[in-house]
């Protein structure tokens, strides 16, 4: 009785413990299916990153500042007699 | 009774034979699987692994370019190739003319791309690679036998201004010139490779193993001040420009680290279009294109003469009658200028005052303080290309040679050399070597190759120079300015041009607690020389960066500067026409 009692024992841990490594794997994959995803995601937002700074350093050339300012705000670079110097 | 018996029988026999096949199966069965166990069993695992392992590359972003301020000069975007294969591509062929038209070429192009590779399975477009707004155009015919491959490619948002410095990457994303050549290992990085295991989904299913680690492509930082990079390519522009000249270049170095801060040249291309890169505007005149430097190069024929004691800035050397024999030919100044003085000499540019100074040095002298400042020698930049000018050692020099190199002929020189030899003079007799990356802050140069006072007594001569010689229009309001201009025949098939010049100017500035050395050169001006075409882009160049540098003025405003300082701002916005409001 009591070697029945320990072997059943044994059946249903060998059981249980399949399940959970079942289990284990399935969660493993998708982990892993989710770090996939994470990767690519971190890939595309660099990309997208690169790209605004690229725009960025674009719009912020010196020859568009200077043209903009020229053109649309009417500045210029001030005669010598316009300029009074505080000491 | 009979009948059942027979009945049994059949059954028996029935039974038997369904027995025997589940045996003769499980023999089978069996013998298969020790088949495949044990015969097969190789081969068939390797199988396995390559249906669901794969060994990947780990790629890696190169790195940015960045200017002192961490202002952008140079980054990857994504773009996309688009291939072909051949055979299916072939049945959209009544479509073709669409996609010529979204990638830019004429019509016909897809015919002789294919024709031309007839045998190819597989066969990449022009332009080879394309924005990724185009790419989902081109995805959206939905095409057959079509296909992309994310690739990226270099941007250079600064365009035209930095583009001798930077350079320019290749279709492989390989540097091919100048910073992108010089550190393509620290940009591009090293990509790493992995097996990955995946289903037929594609999904992974273990942790993949890393053979080769990746190493990532850094970013670099420049000296450049991409704000003085600008003005320095617009006022370069604008006097090359104005005077029909070849070419240009212009270099700008920090006192005291050998940074330098502004690089560009005429004629230049657009990195970003590869139709601008003829050879001519590719090349880096700073550094590639050596010249004989001219009436630039007597502050050194003066150093030499205060270093070995012979002078002081107020000697006096006869120059009558205004022309010197040498062998065969004669060197004169533009008029007697008398007896003067060694700052008058370099006041007034004579050449016939640099030679008479020069007869008193020893050649090994000489030679050792132009070798000192660098002439003949590597400036540090190490750019691809770079010349190392020419300075002949003095064993080799003919005797009139050191009356020659005295007033800057016979001896060739590059742009950020002749940067880096007034350096010296600027930074109190130190030579450093001239960088485009940071250095750390506890760098400091150790190498003295001219005394303190020498230095100081140049730059006060020079400071004379620009005041009341040959470089007045290089005056900046408000600043002490120090330079020497330099006005050069050219040369061609062993014989001086009498119509083909080089204006120079090489300035410190300010003069009296130096920031900055700048060197302008401009190829072949149709008329003037380095006192009316190079100086006022050192004038204009110098006072943004004064502004955006916030250098403070060190000159007192007297009357009379004021005056000069009204007559000198006029000069300067009537050459810059286009500055002028």
């Amino acid at each position: 009785m009591k070697q029945s009692m320990v072997l059943l024992f044994l059946v249903v841990l060998t059981f249980v413990s399949s399940v959970e490594l079942i289990k284990t794997r399935h969660s493993i994959r998708y982990a892993l299916k989710e770090l996939d995803r994470l990767s690519d995601e971190t890939m595309e937002l660099e990309i997208e990153n690169h790209k605004l700074l690229l725009e960025y350093a674009h719009l912020a050339s010196g020859y568009r500042v200077e043209d903009l300012a020229e053109s649309r705000l009417n500045m210029y670079n001030p005669d010598l007699s316009e300029i009074i110097v505080v000491r | 009774m009979n009948n059942i018996e027979n009945k049994q029988t059949s059954l028996n026999i029935r039974q038997r034979f369904v027995v025997f096949c589940f045996f003769l199966s499980s023999i089978l069965l069996i013998l298969r699987a020790i088949d495949i166990q044990i015969t097969d069993r190789d081969f068939l695992i390797k199988k396995g692994m390559q249906q669901y392992n794969k060994v990947e590359s780990i790629p890696t972003i190169r790195g940015k370019v960045l200017d002192r301020n961490g202002e952008l000069l140079a980054i990857s975007v994504e773009s996309q190739s688009i291939y072909v294969r051949p055979q299916k591509f072939l049945t959209e062929q009544n479509r073709w003319s669409q996609l010529e038209a979204l990638i830019g070429q004429e019509k016909g192009y897809l015919k002789n791309r294919l024709l031309s590779r007839p045998e190819s399975k597989f066969v990449y477009l022009q332009p080879r690679l394309i924005s990724p707004e185009v790419a989902d155009r081109v995805r959206a015919l939905n095409f057959n036998g079509l296909g992309f491959e994310r690739q990226f490619s270099r941007f250079y948002p600064h365009k035209h201004e930095t583009s001798h410095l930077l350079g320019y990457t290749g279709d492989d994303h390989k540097g091919q010139e100048g910073i992108e050549l010089l550190y393509d290992r620290h940009l591009s990085g090293i990509p790493g490779t992995q097996k990955v295991f995946r289903d037929a989904k594609k999904n992974a299913i273990r942790e993949p193993e890393i053979i080769k680690k990746p190493e990532p492509g850094k970013d670099l930082n420049l000296t450049i001040d991409q704000r003085i990079q600008y003005f320095a390519f617009k006022y370069l522009k604008e006097a090359v420009q104005t005077h029909n000249a070849d070419a240009g270049s212009l270099v700008v170095v920090k006192v005291g680290t050998g940074e330098v801060i502004a690089m560009t040249n005429q004629p230049s291309f657009n990195p970003n279009l590869r139709s601008s890169m003829a050879p001519h505007r590719v090349r880096n005149r700073t550094v590639t294109d050596a010249f004989e430097p001219g009436s630039t190069i007597k502050p050194f024929t003066a150093a030499a003469v205060l270093s070995d004691g012979l002078y002081e800035p107020e000697s006096k050397v006869d120059t009558s009658p205004g022309r010197f024999q040498l062998g065969n030919y004669w060197v004169g100044d533009i008029k007697n200028y008398g007896v003067i003085t060694l700052r008058q000499i370099l006041e007034k540019s004579s050449n016939v005052g640099a030679i008479k100074i020069s007869l008193d040095l020893g050649v090994e002298s000489m030679w050792g303080t132009l070798n000192d400042v660098g002439f003949g020698n590597p400036s540090g930049l190490m750019f691809p290309g770079e010349s190392y000018g020419r300075l002949k050692g003095f064993e080799l020099w003919h005797p009139t040679e050191r009356a020659t190199i005295s007033y800057g002929y016979g001896m060739a020189v590059t742009t950020s050399q002749l940067a880096k030899a007034y350096s010296v003079i600027a930074n109190g007799g130190f030579s450093i070597p001239l960088t485009v990356v940071k250095r750390p802050s506890s760098f400091e140069s150790k190498n003295r190759v001219l005394k303190e006072d020498v230095t100081l007594s140049l730059r006060n001569m020079l400071e004379t120079a620009v005041e009341s010689g040959t470089g007045k229009l290089a005056r900046i309001p408000g600043y002490s300015v120090a330079g020497k201009t330099g006005t050069v025949r050219k040369s061609a098939g062993g014989k001086y041009l009498e119509d083909q010049h080089m204006a120079i100017f090489a300035g410190i500035f300010p003069a009296r607690k130096p920031q900055l050395v700048t060197v302008i050169v401009i190829d072949n001006p149709r008329a003037g020389g380095g006192g009316t075409v190079a100086a006022p882009v050192f004038s204009a160049v110098m006072q943004e960066a004064a502004r955006l540098l916030n250098i403070r003025p060190d000159l007192v405003p007297t009357e009379q500067n004021q005056v000069n300082q009204f007559a000198h701002s006029n000069q300067v916005a009537d050459y810059f026409s286009g500055q002028a409001r």
